[in-house]
């Protein structure tokens, strides 16, 4: 495997406008935030223009980024989210998709993703704790928390795809973010 | 919304990390976020800390060509793809024409006089270059956008005075009209950065018979629709200035 990139490095680059380092923040980090535009979005059109805006907002505003704040891939992953659920918004869509029924408790006990690792590298702490957190939260909230996250559903989707009722699903995730918030602030 | 009530506040802190608060909701509370400080860093902080949850997903190229118009949109063009080798030889020729260029520049620079005549000199250098240019104001007439592209120039340079984000669903179009109602979409455009945009040919061809250009707010889709949809937000005359 080559070398892993160094992110901040890359990112100060892109601050003062190098397109070359542009270029290879792109090249070590695409594969990793476009799954992440994919699933949310269920149409690879628009999570190709997802990233396209993403990464315009990278190049836009990598002065803003604040190493001390976030790590490079936190950072820009929450950028393709808030694109994500912004495209989401604009229509319903979407939803002639199916969401594919898999495993999301076998994605919990998995370990990051060999080919990517790297760029997650700065993160394994939070991770780590991330991990020890979700695994306190019950099997119901555990799924319903990464059926949103990571699959962008609604409440209301949610609870039609698990085929509960949606005040329980509205209770499991509430309850799971508020326990998730005490246990993640702890490592602050 | 009575956002002081700090169950409310994290719930909604919870929502929007989460991705479950949509819409105007979601919005209203980005605005709140952007009016209240400590309240956008509470919820940075709680993004921060689930975003490790993406490295769970199987990694997933984008499609080849993402890299191309992210580029295109962001800088005018595509990089020029890898060439063999008549091409570096061809490039390698390029580059002494462009030291003697530089060096012709050079002189022009420090010492004109020796090339251009002083008189032709101050003439060139007063004149702005031969352009098509429109200042594009909004309904109440305020200038919002500047467009001006080189006579030759296959692109156009857009300058946004008064940043305006596209409605969700939405996408700003750039339109020429001619004077006979003819129509023509330029491109689709970002009212919050200045950009560029490229055009279907030089600017001669492609503006010297449009009038006026005008901005409207399209469905978001991947081409602008064949003829306005909406009502201008922005318009101007566009002029030739030489």
């Amino acid at each position: 495997m080559a070398a892993p990139a160094d992110l901040p490095e890359l990112l100060a680059r892109v601050a003062l406008g190098d397109r070359a380092a542009f270029r290879a923040l792109y090249d070590a980090t695409q594969r990793s935030l476009f799954p992440v535009a994919r699933r949310i979005t269920r149409n690879e059109s628009w999570a190709d223009e997802v990233l396209q805006e993403s990464y315009m907002t990278v190049w836009h505003r990598a002065t803003t980024f604040d190493a001390s704040k976030a790590s490079p891939m936190t950072w820009m992953t929450t950028i393709v989210r808030n694109r994500a659920l912004d495209r989401l918004s604009l229509a319903s869509a979407r939803h002639e998709a199916s969401v594919p029924d898999e495993d999301l408790e076998a994605l919990w006990n998995q370990q990051p993703q060999d080919g990517d690792a790297s760029v997650w590298a700065d993160d394994a702490a939070t991770h780590a704790r991330l991990h020890d957190c979700v695994g306190h939260l019950e099997a119901r909230q555990r799924q319903s928390v990464a059926l949103c996250y990571l699959n962008g559903m609604s409440h209301s989707e949610v609870a039609a795809h698990l085929g509960q009722p949606l005040g329980s699903v509205k209770g499991w995730i509430r309850r799971a973010m508020l326990q998730l918030k005490d246990c993640l602030g702890q490592a602050a | 919304m009575n956002l002081d009530r700090n169950d409310l506040l994290d719930r909604l802190a919870g929502d929007y990390a989460l991705g479950t608060l949509r819409g105007g909701a979601r919005r209203r509370f980005e605005r709140q976020m952007q009016q209240r400080p400590e309240l956008r860093e509470r919820i940075e902080r709680l993004q921060q800390r689930l975003a490790p949850m993406a490295s769970l997903l199987s990694a997933e190229s984008a499609p080849a060509h993402t890299w191309d118009r992210i580029e295109a949109r962001l800088f005018g063009a595509p990089a020029a793809p890898r060439r063999g080798w008549a091409w570096r030889i061809a490039a390698t020729w390029a580059a002494v024409a462009s030291l003697g260029l530089m060096a012709v520049a050079g002189v022009l620079w420090l010492a004109p006089e020796q090339l251009v005549s002083p008189e032709t000199l101050a003439r060139r250098t007063q004149q702005v270059p031969a352009s098509y240019m429109a200042v594009l104001s909004d309904g109440q007439g305020r200038p919002t956008l500047v467009a001006s592209a080189a006579r030759h120039a296959r692109r156009m340079d857009l300058k946004v005075l008064r940043a305006t984000p596209a409605e969700p669903g939405t996408q700003w179009v750039l339109w020429g009209h001619t004077d006979q109602g003819e129509r023509v979409a330029l491109g689709r455009i970002d009212l919050a950065v200045r950009s560029r945009i490229e055009l279907a040919g030089t600017a001669e061809q492609t503006l010297s018979k449009l009038a006026t250009l005008t901005v409207t707010a399209e469905p978001a889709s991947a081409a602008p629709p064949p003829a306005p949809t909406r009502v201008a937000l922005l318009q101007g005359p566009c002029v030739k200035v030489w």
